[in-house]
């Protein structure tokens, strides 16, 4: 009976985090990578413990923690929200008026990380809560143009209140990510500068990343936990027909609402770790380009799962950076000459005269690489819909079914 | 069925090139920060990456013994200089001319037999996008590879950087402006600034307007932010020493991409003897038309980025061609120095289809400036990111051919800020006797971007007796 899958002896089983061995395994060696990476002792993937890898890696992992919030507000909850960067903004502001250094111009307390981190999340949810009593009265299209609406407001906003977001065009500076019991004493924990750890040297980015990486793990397991709770389970009856949840039982007000208090807490804790980690963001960041790169996140990923964000988010956040190696290492090929020359010189233009589709000089003719992510975005977007509606994750359980019944897979 | 087969082929072949080339930065790394022979495995620089910051010292190279730091290959004589730029975002017209220029310049050099005895400088360019999370994410790539910095974009990234800059003592030249790039306090001596900043180049406009214009009102718009309040504080205190009227105080009203009506009311409602702006050249031209066309008839002048050339294109050419007196830094394209004709041929020479611009000067002349901090560090023997901050801040008298006036660097920011700018006007009969946007570089005479010089490079009084200890804005 052991290890056959979807066999499940008793209900206890069947709604544990990690049902399988296997999973369980799985998420171990995932761990214990995640670990190593930073230590740049991963064999293979050495490269990932550069710092400039890291910082890439350390923006996924907040980008994690904010799209694990839109999943389970639009891949659980059912409910299309365009407000993410709103609600991440929120909780930035929050965090520096709360832990910030105040200025002749601004506003700032200067109060410890224990306090500013988890009010970022609570004030975001508070705003969340205002506005959750919207999406019971309207939902999909007109849901999404409302939420659209509060990043415009948020923008006015924030350009507007010098005190609180700083200047347009120039921000302000975010407290550092350390820990300290009260504001002015010197921090016991730093996560911010270089040094040592248990006799190990260690980067600003590696530390930063450990914080990240604790804090991302934590909030994954508390969304997994809450799809299996009867909180969760409302949400998808929600999701899946509002009507009929309603007939069984289901407070449709209330798990809306719920949905969306959990949502912006998560958009709140990202959205100050996101303006601490990079040290200054200037009001202008909070667009609704930022939103859009969730939405994206939780659609490639696959909608509805934490494993399915985790993916969506990695794979977001590092493409542009691999797109960029990968056009370069092209660009070095075609100059060289050798086995890729060819395809290489076809794609890429190295010189203002030279023909293809992308160019890495200043001025070239081609499109530059950041417009070909942009322009590579859209495309996966719309393959993604239209051949893989289940995401990334989709492709991950048809991978996985294939082994499972390997080698009778037909 | 068979489609998915061969997507699959697909997937593995992309794959199998991505990994190549992910795994061939990696090596790249090694052999630049670590100089040895190619290593084609995977590298092994720990997290912190503070070894390849350990600074060696090597004999050989001009035959005294040389330190060199991370972005110097010794055995080949290569300096590395890194270009954090903005090449697809909000500036990238004025930046890609610039950083075109400081590419051509150094192609030039190098071509020539390089710097001091035989040094050839690298460009490693990176994409910023005015973002400060790329600009971040991009210095972090580049950090390990390089000696310093050639030019880096904007005012919000420079800041957000600068902690990172100090951690690696890292010199580089900001292409921003604003007066706190000249105070130790605030950029620890790393940034190499270039040229007056907002706050002394609003004192010389003013005592321009003042003195040769007789203006005695003005009506001032600002973005709110280090561009626009570092200009705003230098136009009030030089109204404050000519005892001017500042007629409507716009500091910080003009938000980009808002609407500018209340803005342009104010302006017309003032009636002042002349409007000094600091926006940006498209929010420029809404609230310029929108002032005259609601009647107001005074006179115009901005901090340098309120204009570009290009506006002459624009339905409010004509009033700037009547109204406007336009900032610069340096000489503009064609104008008649001693540098011109060499950068105009090199120009020419790389890229003759290439439309002119006044961008190219200040890219060439930020790279006369780098090469004179290079040769300096490289007389001193010392190669080190240290050695170069030092050089940086003790080099006299940066001589740039007249393309911009001679600028120093050492001693305390008052005795050495630059003060002087010159006053061009633009001229759209020049501009569309010339071509107009379809000048290119080569075409007889060279193109020209309309800007004729109304006075050259002058101290007005009000600049010359401030006394420059602190930023005039504080951010």
């Amino acid at each position: 009976m052991r290890g056959r899958p979807n066999l499940f002896i008793s209900y206890e089983s069947e709604m544990s985090l990690f049902p399988t061995v296997t999973q369980r395994v799985g998420i171990l060696v995932l761990v214990a990578f995640a670990v190593l990476v930073p230590l740049g002792a991963v064999p293979f993937f050495g490269f990932l413990g550069d710092n400039a890898w890291m910082v890439v890696i350390n923006r996924a992992l907040v980008f994690a923690i904010a799209a694990l919030g839109l999943n389970l507000l639009t891949g659980v909850a059912g409910q299309v929200s365009l407000g993410h960067a709103f609600f991440m903004a929120v909780g930035a502001y929050t965090a520096v008026v709360l832990g910030g250094d105040s200025g002749r111009t601004i506003w700032g307390l200067g109060l410890p990380i224990w306090i500013w981190l988890p009010a970022a999340g609570i004030v975001a949810a508070l705003i969340g809560t205002l506005v959750a009593p919207t999406a019971v009265r309207v939902r999909g299209f007109y849901l999404a143009f409302v939420t659209l609406g509060l990043v415009f407001i948020g923008l006015h906003l924030w350009r507007n209140l010098g005190k609180i977001a700083g200047g347009p065009t120039t921000g302000r500076e975010w407290p550092p990510l350390e820990f300290a019991f009260w504001r002015g004493q010197s921090p016991l924990v730093s996560f911010s500068t270089e040094g040592p750890w248990f006799g190990i040297n260690l980067s600003k980015d590696a530390k930063t990343y450990f914080f990240l990486l604790v804090v991302a793990i934590l909030v994954a397991f508390l969304a997994k936990n809450l799809m299996r709770t009867r909180i969760g389970r409302s949400w998808m009856s929600i999701r899946d027909r509002d009507i009929a949840a309603e007939v069984m039982g289901v407070d449709e007000a209330k798990g809306k609402l719920q949905a969306f208090a959990v949502s912006s807490f998560y958009a709140g804790i990202a959205g100050a770790l996101y303006a601490v980690v990079l040290g200054r963001v200037i009001p202008e960041s909070w667009d609704l380009l930022l939103s859009v790169e969730f939405i994206a996140i939780v659609l490639i990923g696959g909608a509805g799962t934490v494993a399915g964000t985790l993916f969506g988010t990695f794979f977001v956040v590092l493409t542009p950076r691999v797109v960029e190696d990968f056009t370069l290492w092209l660009a070095n090929q075609a100059q060289a000459g050798g086995f890729f020359s060819p395809i290489a010189n076809l794609f890429v233009a190295t010189g203002s005269s030279d023909f293809g589709l992308v160019s890495t000089g200043a001025a070239g003719p081609g499109l530059s690489i950041f417009q070909l992510n942009i322009v590579l975005f859209g495309v996966l977007i719309i393959v993604f819909l239209i051949a893989e509606p289940l995401g990334l994750f989709g492709i991950w359980v048809r991978i996985k079914n294939y082994w499972r019944g390997w080698p009778f897979t037909y | 069925m068979k489609l998915k087969r061969y997507g699959w082929l697909m997937l593995l072949l992309a794959l199998a090139m991505v990994a190549a080339a992910c795994g061939g930065d990696s090596a790249d790394t090694t052999t630049t920060s670590g100089g040895g022979g190619g290593g084609t495995a995977t590298t092994t620089t720990t997290a912190g990456g503070g070894d390849t910051m350990a600074t060696t010292t090597t004999s050989g190279g001009g035959g005294g013994e040389m330190m060199t730091g991370p972005g110097v290959d010794v055995a080949n004589k290569v300096i590395r200089l890194g270009y954090l730029a903005d090449l697809t975002g909000a500036f990238a017209p004025l930046v890609i001319d610039i950083t075109d220029a400081q590419r051509i310049y150094w192609d030039k050099v190098n071509a020539e037999g390089g710097i001091a005895d035989g040094w050839t400088i690298e460009m490693v360019v990176e994409d910023t996008n005015y973002n400060v999370e790329q600009h971040q994410e991009k210095y972090a790539k580049i950090r390990e590879d390089v000696l310093a910095i050639g030019q880096s974009t904007g005012s919000p990234t420079n800041v957000a950087t600068l902690d990172q800059y100090v951690a690696d003592d890292m010199l580089f030249i900001p292409l921003s402006w604003y007066s706190g790039w000249a105070i130790p306090d605030f950029d620890h001596g790393l940034a190499f600034e270039q040229n007056t900043n907002y706050c002394v180049e609003a004192m010389d406009l003013v005592g321009y307007m003042h003195d040769d214009q007789g203006a005695q009102s003005i009506a001032l718009v600002t973005f709110p932010g280090d561009y626009g309040q570092d200009a705003a504080a230098g136009v009030k205190m030089a109204a404050d020493y000519y005892g001017m009227d500042i007629a409507y105080d716009g500091e910080a009203t003009v938000i980009p991409g808002q609407d500018q009506t209340p803005v342009v009311t104010e302006i017309v409602n003032s009636g002042a003897d002349f409007v000094f702006a600091t926006t940006n050249p498209s929010t420029f031209a809404e609230i310029l038309g929108g002032a005259v066309q609601g009647g107001y008839q005074g006179l115009w002048t901005g901090s340098l980025p309120t204009y570009d050339f290009r506006l002459l294109d624009t339905p409010v050419g004509p009033i700037l061609d009547q109204a406007y007196f336009q900032s610069a830094y340096s000489a503009t394209w064609g104008t008649d120095v001693a540098g011109m004709p060499g950068l105009q041929e090199a120009i020419i020479a790389a890229d003759p289809e290439r439309r002119p611009s006044d961008a190219f000067i200040i890219g060439w002349t930020e790279s006369i400036a780098i090469r004179k901090v290079l040769e300096t560090a490289i007389a001193n023997g010392d190669l080190t990111r240290a050695g170069v901050v030092a050089a940086a801040n003790s080099i006299t008298d940066v001589d740039f051919d007249g393309l911009a006036p001679n600028q120093s660097y050492a001693g305390a920011p008052n005795d050495y800020v630059q003060r002087a700018i010159a006053i061009y006007r633009p001229s759209l009969d020049a501009y569309t006797a010339a071509g107009a946007e379809t000048q290119t570089v080569s075409q007889d005479g060279g193109g020209t971007t309309g800007s004729l010089l109304e006075k050259d490079f002058f101290v007005s009084d009000a600049a010359a007796d401030f006394e420059f200890t602190a930023p005039c804005y504080e951010l």
